[in-house]
């Protein structure tokens, strides 16, 4: 079963090293590679760094002092991760636009300025590293938030006992502590990045993401895109092993066992508060308040035109779709995670290693791994019946729901799992050795045992999945039957058409279901429980 | 009562007591014991967690007679846990062989999956299932049984534990030493070839402790059923045990009646564990 999902990696992999490559290679190489590959770094280390900034000093402003607001940024700096990166990049595409409401505003303010057109080079690559990081550095709030609060009042307050006040307790104790947490959230966010397709291709930047779907679509080429996808993934696989070394042998989460006195926190008056509550305000007004006002703003003038039956058939694609995913991801993990532990380690959790890897793996790759084995089914089985029967049973697999529920499993199965390792780990212990010892075989024992004590657990991997899937756009858009559309995609095919305002319903919607679990995930991450 | 606790002194007059007693007892089960079958063999057990670590469990035999009470010390790591969970066939062995009633459970070939062992193993924590009420965690190994039969037995080791009327309370709602007795009646309940029970006491305090040692020795003994019984505490094995089985760094040091263990450990390490040292270590090294 892990081995069915690890397929497109293994299929993008050996097709990578494959026969003739030679000139596919030299090719990509002479034309567009550095292209990409520039892009991507670019996008990726960029978009990291801000994130880092942003989501550390917002972090430790909210951990470890007391300000005007303090409360409320606690769980409202998450808010921004709700909004998906390519839906706020077209918002402030379409407000900053010559149309756009920021010049419009402008110019009925100042008359002087009335026949001024000002086309401000909005879709730069610069202006998408500052969207990534508004919408993405919440992973690295949450996890360095939660590292400072566990370094809690042991080595901080150690800190300020020794003469190291403010900052200096910063850069020398709190950071090198929190740095295993911090790389981890740094490299959520390269991985973010890199998966991305809608921002980027909105905004016309060649990524190796777009360039994928370019080879193959546009071009039919899928060789190409084939060993485009091999090096995205080599590209990934290395951040992953950066921040495995970073993190080394202590675990990101640990915050248990710190007794949790809450910190002591440190007022801060005057010009000082002030400084803080800016500080964390910009990022939840920018990645947040402000492309969803605009995007309310959009929908309340547009609704009447855009809700009708096809809308309504498009939330019912989307929650069904959705729905099924969740399903199936959290069933596979759950029987993923329970082999693991019958089999004490070695083989299934080599192999549940290998599904988290999923995640991590952009959706361009999966789609590129997917279509590839996908079509050749089709082909042979096509053929054989032609041969045998007479008859061309044309595409049972590629283009199909099926195709796409699948590739939703490879990617979002880890999505799930974690929380249910973590889950059986906590809530387990050996309750299911004792229902063992008491005569119940294994699966009994999941459904009497397990199941009951992981329920909560379960719920909430489902919701984490459902959303995913809610937002999901480069598979669904690859992968999806001809004609059919989600909430997703729509909304990006409509803002593509440059008809963003018509867009903002969908859009939405997706981010007010986005919203559920980034607040339920906030308390899961910073009490370390769930 | 409180003087014996403290064993690694001396000998108090009530340990002595105390042990000759329970031998006393034990004296006519040895005697059928010799014609009837052992309720638990294990031959060169050996369990390795890493490769390249020390075994955890090296090469330790050992018969547990039917109806007999074994209790097995040794320090922190020195592989209790690990001998009754390879026992229970919840850890793969590395070598050696378990038989269980006759029936070969563990060895090259055969590995019996937990729920086909009929070992039952009392948790160190207890593991009692938060989900369910007492009546159906004691009840949880009884699927097999009658709605009729299955309430029957339920109620019977309730009796026995002295848990009547708890039925319908969650094992939060329960002390510690109720907790302990749910999961005995539990573990008893289905009637288990082989009783395992991992330091029971370790999470209860010191009079509670005493009290319940005994209780639990006189319930098992009171069903007849053969018992493997970790203990951290020298006292507790010698109260308790027919036989003892000495532990250390995974190897078994000695096994014998706690008369024999007093009277002539193997060893400065086993005279030291059980207090003895100083007495019978001049006279004999
Ligand atoms: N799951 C495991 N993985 C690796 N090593 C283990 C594991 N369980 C036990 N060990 C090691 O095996 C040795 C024996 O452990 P075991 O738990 O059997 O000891 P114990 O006698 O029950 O100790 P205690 O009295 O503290 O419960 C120890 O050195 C321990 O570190
Ligand atoms: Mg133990």
């Amino acid at each position: 079963m892990a081995l069915a999902l690890s397929v497109p990696m293994l299929v993008v992999a050996v097709g990578a090293l494959g026969a003739d490559g030679r000139e596919v290679w030299a090719h990509l190489a002479s034309t567009v590679m550095p292209e990409y590959l520039r892009n991507s770094v670019v996008l990726a280390a960029g978009s990291g760094a801000l994130a880092l900034v942003i989501g550390v000093a917002s972090a430790w402003l909210v951990a470890t002092r007391d300000f005007p607001g303090r409360r409320l940024f606690e769980w409202s700096l998450v808010l921004p991760l709700s909004v998906p990166a390519y839906i706020a990049a077209y918002t402030y595409a379409g407000m900053l636009d010559v149309t756009g409401p920021v010049q419009r505003t402008a110019r009925a303010l100042v008359p002087s300025l009335s026949d001024t057109f000002v086309a401000i080079p909005v879709m730069r690559i610069e202006t998408m590293v500052v969207i990534f990081a508004l919408v993405l550095y919440p992973y690295v709030y949450l996890l360095s938030r939660a590292a400072f609060l566990g370094q809690s009042r042991t080595a901080l307050e150690a800190a300020w006992t020794l003469g190291h006040g403010g900052a200096s307790a910063f850069w020398r104790v709190a950071l090198p502590l929190a740095r295993p947490a911090i790389a981890a959230g740094v490299s959520m966010v390269v991985m973010e990045v890199l998966n991305d397709y809608g921002a980027v291709s909105y905004y016309g930047v060649t990524t190796f993401t777009t360039g994928i779907f370019r080879s193959w679509h546009a071009l039919g080429d899928l060789d190409a895109a084939i060993r485009l996808a091999a090096i995205l993934m080599v590209f990934v696989l290395a951040v992953l092993a950066l921040e495995r070394s970073q993190r080394g042998r202590r675990r990101v989460d640990d915050t248990r066992g710190t007794g949790h006195r809450p910190l002591l926190r440190q007022r801060l008056r005057g010009w000082r508060a002030w400084a803080a509550f800016a500080v964390c305000f910009a990022p939840l007004l920018f990645g947040f308040l402000i492309p969803v006002a605009q995007l309310a703003l959009w929908t309340v003038r547009t609704a009447g035109d855009v809700v009708d039956a096809s809308y309504l058939r498009l939330v019912a694609n989307s929650f069904g779709l959705a729905t099924v995913a969740a399903l199936l991801c959290v069933a596979l993990a759950l029987l993923l995670v329970y082999a693991g532990r019958l089999d004490r380690g070695r083989t299934v959790s080599a192999a549940n290693r290998a599904v988290v890897l999923g995640y991590s793996i952009p959706g361009a790759v999966i789609a590129v791994g997917i279509i590839v084995p996908f079509g050749w089914i089709d082909r042979t089985v096509d053929a054989f019946a032609e041969a045998t029967l007479g008859v061309s049973t044309g595409l049972l697999l590629s283009g199909t729901l099926f195709a796409l529920v699948f590739a939703y499993a490879v990617r979002y199965t880890a999505v799930a799992l974690l929380p249910l390792e973590a889950g059986f780990e906590r809530q387990c212990r050996n309750l299911d050795d004792a229902s063992r010892c008491l005569g119940e075989p294994p699966l009994a024992t999941l459904w009497r045992v397990a199941l009951p004590l992981l329920r909560r657990t379960l719920v909430a991997a489902a919701i984490l999945v459902f959303v995913d899937v809610m937002k999901e756009i480069p598979l669904t858009l690859s992968l999806r039957p001809f004609n059919f559309d989600t909430l997703a995609t729509r909304a990006y095919q409509l803002a593509v058409d440059e008809q963003v305002a018509e867009s903002a319903n969908a859009a939405l919607v997706i981010i007010a279901v986005g919203l559920l679990p980034v607040l339920g995930l906030d308390r899961l991450l910073a009490r370390g429980r769930g | 009562m409180s003087g014996e606790v403290d064993v690694a002194f001396g000998r108090p007059g009530a340990v002595p007591a105390e042990t000759t007693g329970t031998l006393g007892a034990a004296a006519s089960p040895d005697g059928h014991a010799a014609a009837r079958p052992a309720a638990l063999e294990v031959r060169g057990l050996t369990k390795r967690y890493r490769r390249g670590d020390r075994p955890a469990l090296d090469g330790v035999w050992l018969d547990v007679e039917d109806g007999e009470i074994l209790t097995l010390v040794g320090e922190s790591g020195s592989g209790k846990t690990t001998f009754l969970r390879l026992v229970a066939g919840l850890e793969r062995a590395d070598a050696g062989e378990v038989v269980i009633r006759g029936r070969t459970v563990c060895d090259e070939r055969t590995f019996t999956p937990p729920e086909h062992r009929g070992a039952s193993l009392v948790f160190q924590d207890y593991a009692l299932f938060p989900h369910l009420t007492v009546e159906r965690n004691v009840g949880f190994g009884l699927r097999r049984l009658g709605r009729a039969e299955r309430a029957e037995r339920v109620r019977e080791m309730l009796e026995l534990v002295g848990l009547l009327g708890f039925e319908r309370r969650y094992p939060h709602e329960l002390s510690g030493g109720q907790q302990q007795r749910v999961a005995l009646a539990r573990a008893l309940a289905p009637r288990p070839a082989v009783l395992l029970l991992d330091e029971p006491f370790s999470n209860l305090d010191r009079a509670l402790k005493a009290r319940l040692r005994q209780e639990v020795a006189a319930l098992i003994r009171a069903t007849g059923t053969t018992a493997v019984f970790v203990v951290h505490d020298p006292d507790d094995a010698l109260a308790i045990g027919d036989r003892i089985a000495v532990l250390r760094d995974g190897r078994l040091v000695q096994l014998g009646k706690p008369r024999e263990i007093l009277d002539s450990p193997c060893g400065p390490y086993v005279a030291g564990f059980f207090g003895v040292g100083e007495v019978v270590g001049e006279v004999e090294f």
